[in-house]
């Protein structure tokens, strides 16, 4: 065999009559492209985090915190679901945004891979924005739920042993070393693993 | 009058041998095979309204299937691809001499890298180092030289099967 009869194979393969056609465009249904893949997980993680959103504003009246703190929980609560409508309206235009297939290969691949790292950085500063927030609005609850005064609240910060500050920072630090570990782990099992793959088929365009 | 759907359709219907042999080549088994059949066609729709007649459809309908097939992955990545996957090769007595060469041919190229099947099918196609360059968006030096690697590669791949090449 030598590439003359490939060619020839190749002409006179009958391919076509190997392959049924939908009869209707509305059956076809897609088996996900990578970067439709990851768009569609982060559109249902996104509900589910709207939901939570929306939960985290009302977590205050179930505890009954006192006013004082209720209106510094708000405050943040205001800048939080600003930077989440935010991030959520950068999403849905990154979403709505379709890649053009026309484009050569090579363009096609960078936009591929473009959007998949834009959508991963979004993800990320996402998630890193919200955590001093969460952080803040967590203590607030917890403070809020021993239903103490805002005097002996006062009292007891300005009394603080050096342990229990020390303790304190430590679980503010581990919380948020956590938080960042479980994003970077979750964002390369669920996501990264389809960028890399379109990366090394970008690397193979590189000049011979 | 016919509708746009429908235009679509018989288009599709007199250029589908394209579009099962990327498939062909780029996925092993005929599950994946489907898979990909079925997004190169939606993708294809998605994108007609950007079909100008600029182009003769097959010419547009090549790099639309190859973008997709290029970027499309198994819906399993974890498993492995062995060769149970592959189709078994009829046996070398058959009669049909090209069939078995086809055959060959297709299970040598699934261990090419995208890129070089693409550069496989559009030699196949009879396009020029020019032409091929002008579709992938690289150098026509580059095209040249991919185009030969791939060739040398794939003649290396036909002989490990045992198949005189």
């Amino acid at each position: 065999m030598n590439f003359d009869d490939i060619q020839s194979a190749w002409n006179n393969e009958n391919a076509g009559d190997k392959m049924n056609l939908p009869a209707n465009l509305e059956k076809l249904k897609s088996a996900k492209m990578p970067i439709d893949k990851i768009r569609h997980t982060m559109k249902c993680e996104f509900y589910v985090q709207m939901l939570a959103v929306l939960f985290i504003g009302f977590v205050p009246l179930f505890i009954a915190v006192a006013k004082p703190l209720m209106l510094a929980y708000y405050l943040l609560y205001i800048v939080f679901f600003l930077i989440c409508a935010y991030f959520f309206t950068k999403f849905v235009i990154s979403y709505k945004n379709l890649s053009n297939n026309m484009m050569t290969s090579k363009d096609n691949l960078y936009a591929v891979y473009y959007d998949m790292r834009l959508n991963i950085e979004l993800y990320k500063a996402f998630t890193y924005c919200l955590i001093p927030f969460a952080a803040m609005m967590a203590g607030i609850i917890l403070i809020g739920s021993q239903k103490i005064s805002i005097d002996a609240l006062l009292v007891d910060i300005f009394h603080i042993t050096k342990i229990k500050a020390i303790l304190i920072v430590l679980v503010v630090v581990g919380g948020v070393l956590l938080t960042a570990w479980m994003t970077e782990t979750w964002i390369k099992r669920s996501y990264g693993k389809y960028a890399a793959e379109v990366k090394h088929v970008l690397d193979e365009f590189t000049e011979a | 009058m016919k509708t746009k759907e429908q235009e679509f359709l018989d288009q599709i219907e007199k250029n589908k041998g394209i579009i099962h042999k990327i498939s062909r080549m780029y996925m092993d088994n005929p599950s994946d095979q489907d898979d990909l059949v079925q997004e190169i066609i939606l993708q294809l729709w998605k994108s007609y309204d950007n079909f100008r007649q600029q182009s003769s459809f097959s010419t547009w309908m090549y790099r639309v299937a190859l973008n997709t097939a290029i970027v499309f992955f198994k819906k399993d990545q974890k498993k492995p691809t062995t060769t149970a996957d592959v189709p078994d090769l009829p046996a070398e007595e058959s009669s049909d001499t090209r069939e078995l060469q086809l055959s060959h041919f297709y299970r040598a190229v699934q261990k090419l890298e995208r890129l070089e099947k693409a550069l496989i099918f559009y030699h196949l196609e009879k396009y020029s180092h020019k032409e091929i360059a002008e579709n992938l968006g690289i150098t026509e030096v580059n095209a040249r030289t991919k185009l030969n690697r791939a060739k040398t590669k794939l003649k290396e791949l036909i002989r490990e099967q045992g198949y005189e090449f």
